[in-house]
């Protein structure tokens, strides 16, 4: 639809009156553009055997203005045409509005109102303004830092400030905030390595710009083996996002080594992202490291090792307070006890504090093992946690016996001290039968009649079977297996009918006795 | 029993869909943190949809997404052998020559062991080992080995071992060993596999269990691994009948120290469960000894084993812990390899009911615990311990490769064929590879073409003074910005003074990369633009297209085409490409230099000079 058409057109029309307000930049510029052409108009309107004479040639010369024909006239010609088409006050018609585009929304430009048209135009003026600035800046520090072949360029803390506030302005008017690297002049120097993902990419992830920034980043600072303080501060950044990421902790490790960081401070920052990753794996190989840095430094002081030992213990007992049972925080354990010898009674009772608040804690009951059964004072070394060590005590035995015992008593269905205990035997190459009586606590077999049958724990019941079938006691050994597949450990059942198949063709008690390894 | 229309059962349907998802959208930001692991991601991917039989090697992957995902594996390979769990871990080419490590070698990010295994299963699903770098991988493999037996996960550029005491690693290590030769003794150049069985046996633990290594905790992941990585040395005791170990006698070490503790410690991992969670409280005696001995108060009248409803039965990974979808796997597939009817020692409708009822989603796939939406990771697992447990419709397990049977078939295939000699002839200006027993072999090289001439050839000529045309060269620099690809051809002008100068094309393949106006300046095309007009040169920007149709088109069965990946080792001709060449600059010689050649390194740093520093 054509807008409103030129008013009942004399023989001379005028110009339109501007129009009062038009709902969109593209409708604006379309009356605009008609308005240049009020002949065009009138003769699209009437038709053109409907125009007056002076309508009509008014309308000629309108159409050698529109194709330019008269620019191929004589001058005497031209001058003529021009002057008659000031005569008849025949408008310059305007080129055919271009396509504006869309911006960064997506959204067509030309569905602006002409106001937002107006402020979007002097906002590209302003980012196009700023951009030659922030380039200038660049090119600025580029040049300075190729005269100083890279080596500390000295910048001005104001300019430095200026140029970052201009790229966060230039983010905003883009409507896309400018990622953190990109919009640090620091940076500048560095030309992040992207992703290059491509076509079939498996486990793609939905990257966020924030990381895929970082990522470049860090890529290149890798492959310039950049070690400076604001690696520090970048592999941070990957950290936080990534903290799997297999090789930025070793590249963040011989960063601090390259700058001789303070260990310590270091150490007290682990502790942070520790308590905020507890399934991480690679924070404690990092933290190894550390110390195996720090020890040599410390090692003939034992003021220091002692305070040492103090703040990791400390330090482990938060994470234990947030999941005793985290796997990697008992790996780090073993690693710090062989590493300061902490095979000392602090540790063992440290351990007896998380079983007090959980004797169900298989972790403290496998370090107590580990702690008592690698003691380097008395055990041989190098003797596996499967294999009988005769150097072991046997008051050691004595007292570990007593301990897993004590705690059976407290929660009969507690599997750990059960395992525990039979740890213990091997280890110091006793017989089950011999705590059979002590089993036998928990659990009363029923009579010929079936009377009088108690059981309190179904380890107990299973330990005894092993007693039994290790002095040949088949018939009762067979009676505990039933019980259990039977009754009181009915998810088992298959297990235990296997036993008791054993058990018939009198594999059982050779199968223990052929098992347990002797290594010498 | 009676009623089989509510017996729980496995959706095949909706499962698959799960797993076509992971496979073609994006996945949330939230897997950022396993960046580092994409590889296995994608294992798991192609592999669940094998073993629900929608695989790669079905009609619902096209020929075309089956290469392309080939490529992207390759991509994470590195130059000097093992793979990468992401292309964020991978540099471009140019990055890993001139290094001071070993033999001028430069490992950059380093290749990683497990990222190693996972690429090389996923692999066989998408077209085989065709363009894995075999021997620098087992040399690789043997670099990671440390005194003590263990592995290390990656080793750098300076020679020192990385990674945890990670019965993980023992197991990748065995698994890739497995694939890329078997058992078969290769003396010097193996693995110390005396050392790793002794590290494996340490790792046992005083329950019966095994940790990640020595003295530490036993776990049902690592118990697996090292049972798995056992039997992929040959040294597990498997058979019932005969307890003792069959390697007794034979001077070896046996894998187990105690293979009634193994399986005793394995079936106690299945445990029953309430949903609420009471840990706190601790329960009267003897509703507490009830509860985890599997008893209920009212029980089921057939002395079976279901519990009652509002009782579960799970699998947990260590003594007292919580059940976890998981260790289903974990656990069955530990009893499986241990001898196949070691896996009946646990309860199987017991694991069905809790993977069917209590961690499978319904969208497809599972949870970790019950009522947790799916995640990659659990789901593969949960699948494969149903398969494992010969659940109907899902392809039988192989326990410690954890992939199909029939795929473990197919990477035994795939690694004979690996031995077969290769060749390369030239047709039409493209390389192809074929395998001496191939039965149109005689015939293929009989009618092989000139290939174009080496380097050292070229430099001949040059030297003699034929300088009257210029030499082009293409290397493999085939880059991929985000929205971009594009060909690098340094042009070797040899001038009259004797001299080589190295000029440098580029030519942007699909539409320009556009970053932001002031970031990118590195990146945006202006510059190579700029560095194109320099030299007064730049072709066509929408063309020429990638090659890959061309070769798809071209290829048959017997004929393994260089996709774009390997025309990183090897040097195509990109035809539209030559021709645009010769027709502006002549008659040319077209050069043959592998990818790290110290003409293409050299190249390489040249245009990355000119691009980033001019
Ligand atoms: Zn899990």
């Amino acid at each position: 639809m054509a807008p409103k058409a030129p008013k009942a057109p004399k023989a001379q029309p005028k110009a339109p009156d501007p129009p009062e307000e038009y709902p969109t930049i593209s409708a604006k510029l379309q009356a605009e553009y008609l308005a240049s052409r009020p002949y065009q108009v009138l003769k699209d309107t009437k038709g053109l055997s409907n125009l007056s004479a002076s309508e009509k040639a008014a309308y000629a010369n309108y159409r050698f203005l529109e194709t330019g024909v008269w620019k191929t006239w004589g001058a005497a010609q031209q001058k003529e045409f021009l002057k008659t088409v000031e005569t008849q006050k025949i408008p310059t018609p305007l080129p055919l509005p271009r396509d504006l585009g869309r911006d960064n929304k997506g959204r067509e430009i030309a569905s602006y109102t002409p106001e937002g048209f107006a402020q979007f135009r002097k906002k590209e003026r302003q980012l196009s303004g700023l951009r030659r600035e922030s380039a200038r800046f660049r090119e600025r520090r580029e040049k300075a830092r190729r005269k100083q072949k890279g080596r500390g360029i000295e910048d001005s803390e104001g300019e430095i400030e200026d140029e970052r506030n201009r790229r966060k302005f230039i983010g905003v008017l883009q409507g896309k905030k400018m990622g953190i690297y990109e919009g640090d002049p620091r940076w500048d120097d560095v030309v992040p390595i992207p992703q290059d993902d491509g076509e079939g990419a498996l486990a793609a992830i939905a990257y966020s710009d924030e990381y895929a920034e970082a990522m470049g980043y860090l890529r290149a600072v890798m492959a310039a083996k950049e070690h400076s303080p604001r690696v520090l501060d970048l592999t941070e950044h990957i950290i936080s996002m990534n903290a799997a990421h297999y090789t930025v902790w070793l590249y963040r490790a011989s960063t601090l080594f390259a700058l001789e960081y303070p260990i310590d401070k270091e150490l007290s920052w682990v502790n942070e992202v520790a308590l905020e990753n507890q399934k991480n794996y690679q924070i404690w190989h990092h933290r190894q490291l550390l110390i195996d840095t720090l020890y040599p430094t410390i090692s003939s002081d034992p003021t220091a090792i002692h305070a040492l030992e103090t703040s990791e213990r400390d330090f482990m007992t938060q994470m234990f307070d947030q999941d005793a049972k985290n796997y990697h925080v008992w790996s780090y354990r073993q690693y710090l006890v062989r590493k300061l010898n902490l095979f000392n009674t602090t540790e063992l009772q440290s351990i007896e504090v998380l079983l007090r608040s959980d004797v169900r804690n298989n972790s403290a009951w496998s370090h107590r093992f580990f702690v008592v059964f690698s003691d380097p004072a008395y055990c041989t070394p190098g003797s596996a946690a499967t294999a009988h060590d005769p150097r072991i005590p046997a008051d050691i035995a004595d007292r570990e016996i007593g301990f897993a015992k004590a705690a059976t008593f407290e929660a009969p269905q507690n599997q750990s001290p059960w395992n525990y205990i039979r740890g213990v035997l091997r280890k110091a190459g006793r017989e089950l039968a011999s705590l059979e009586a002590f089993a036998e606590e928990f659990v009363k077999l029923p009579s010929e009649s079936g009377e009088g049958e108690d059981v309190r724990s179904s380890h107990a019941l299973d330990f005894l079977a092993d007693v039994w079938a290790e002095k040949d006691e088949t018939a009762k050994a067979d009676t505990a297996l039933r019980l259990l597949g039977d009754k009181y450990d009915r998810i088992r059942r298959n297990y235990w009918e296997w036993r008791r198949g054993l058990l018939d063709a009198g594999v059982e008690g050779k199968m223990k006795g052929l098992s347990v390894e002797d290594v010498s | 029993m009676e009623d089989n229309t509510t017996e729980p059962h496995l959706d095949i349907p909706r499962h698959i869909k799960y797993w076509q998802r992971c496979l073609r959208s994006f996945l949330p930001t939230e897997y950022t943190s396993t960046d580092s692991s994409r590889m296995t991601l994608g294992f798991f991917i192609l592999s669940a949809l094998d073993l629900l039989g929608a695989g790669a090697d079905t009609e619902a992957f096209p020929p075309q997404q089956r290469a392309e995902i080939r490529n992207w594996i390759l991509k994470c390979q590195h130059p000097h052998g093992g793979f990468c769990g992401s292309p964020n871990h991978r540099y471009p080419d140019e990055f890993y020559v001139d290094g001071k490590g070993e033999g001028g070698k430069e490992q950059m990010d380093p290749a990683n062991l497990p990222a190693t295994f996972f690429a090389l299963l996923s692999l066989s699903f998408v077209g085989g080992l065709e363009g894995f770098r075999r021997k620098q991988c087992l040399a690789w493999l043997k670099s990671l080995q440390r005194p003590d037996g263990s592995f290390g996960e990656l080793v750098t550029n300076e020679g020192n071992i990385k990674g945890g005491y990670d019965m993980r690693h023992c197991y990748v290590l065995a698994a890739v060993r497995w694939i890329l030769r078997d058992d078969v003794e290769m003396g010097e150049d193996d693995i110390n596999v005396e050392a790793l069985v002794g590290h494996i046996r340490s790792g046992q633990t005083y329950d019966g269990g095994i940790s990640e290594s020595s003295s530490h905790e036993a776990h049902a992941g690592y118990t697996y691994c090292a049972i798995a990585s056992l039997s992929f040395l040959n040294r597990l005791p498997t058979s019932a009948s005969s307890p003792l170990d069959p390697t007794a006698g034979s001077g070896l070490l046996p894998g187990l120290t105690n293979l009634p503790a193994t399986i005793h410690w394995l079936v106690s991992r299945q445990v029953g469960y309430k949903e609420e969670d009471d840990e706190e409280e601790e329960l009267p005696l003897k509703d507490q000894r009830d509860a985890l001995a599997g008893n209920y108060n009212d029980p089921p009248s057939d002395p079976g084993l279901l519990p009652q409803d509002e009782e579960f039965v799970g699998f947990n990974g260590r003594c007292n812990k919580n059940v976890d979808t998981c260790y289903a796997f974990w656990v069955t597939a530990s009893l499986n390899m241990l001898g196949e009817d070691k896996a009946h020692l646990v309860n199987a409708p017991a694991i069905r009911r809790f993977l069917f009822e209590q961690t499978q989603h319904r969208i497809g796939g599972f949870g970790k615990y019950p009522g947790n939406p799916p995640d990659i990771y659990h789901s593969y697992l949960g699948l494969a311990a149903l398969a494992v447990m010969k659940e109907p419709g899902i392809k039988p397990l192989d326990s410690a490769l954890c992939v199909s049977k029939q795929q473990r078939e197919k990477i035994s295939q795939l690694r004979d064929a690996a031995s077969v000699p290769k060749h390369t002839y030239w047709k039409d200006g493209y390389c192809y590879s074929i395998g001496e027993d191939n039965p149109s072999f005689e015939e293929k090289m009989a009618s092989t073409e000139a290939p174009p001439i080496f380097l050292t050839e070229a430099m001949e000529i040059i030297s003699k003074g034929a300088t009257g045309f210029p030499l082009m060269m293409t290397f493999g620099g085939y880059k991929e910005h985000r929205n971009s690809h594009s060909l690098v051809y340094p042009r070797i002008n040899g001038p009259a003074d004797g001299t080589v100068a190295i000029k440098v094309y580029e030519t942007l393949l699909a539409k320009p990369f556009s970053g932001n106006d002031i970031g990118s300046t590195k990146w945006d095309n202006h510059r190579i633009l700029k560095d194109s007009n320099q030299v007064s040169y730049s072709l066509d920007w929408n063309e020429p297209t990638i090659p890959i149709e061309i070769c798809a088109q071209n290829s048959s069965q017997s004929d393994i085409m260089y996709i774009p990946s390997d025309h990183a080792r090897n040097p195509v001709y990109f035809p539209d490409t030559v021709k645009r060449i010769e027709h502006k600059h002549g008659q040319c010689i077209w050069l043959k230099a592998g990818m790290n050649t110290p003409i293409i390194s050299m190249t390489k740093r040249k245009i990355w000079k000119m691009e980033w520093t001019s």
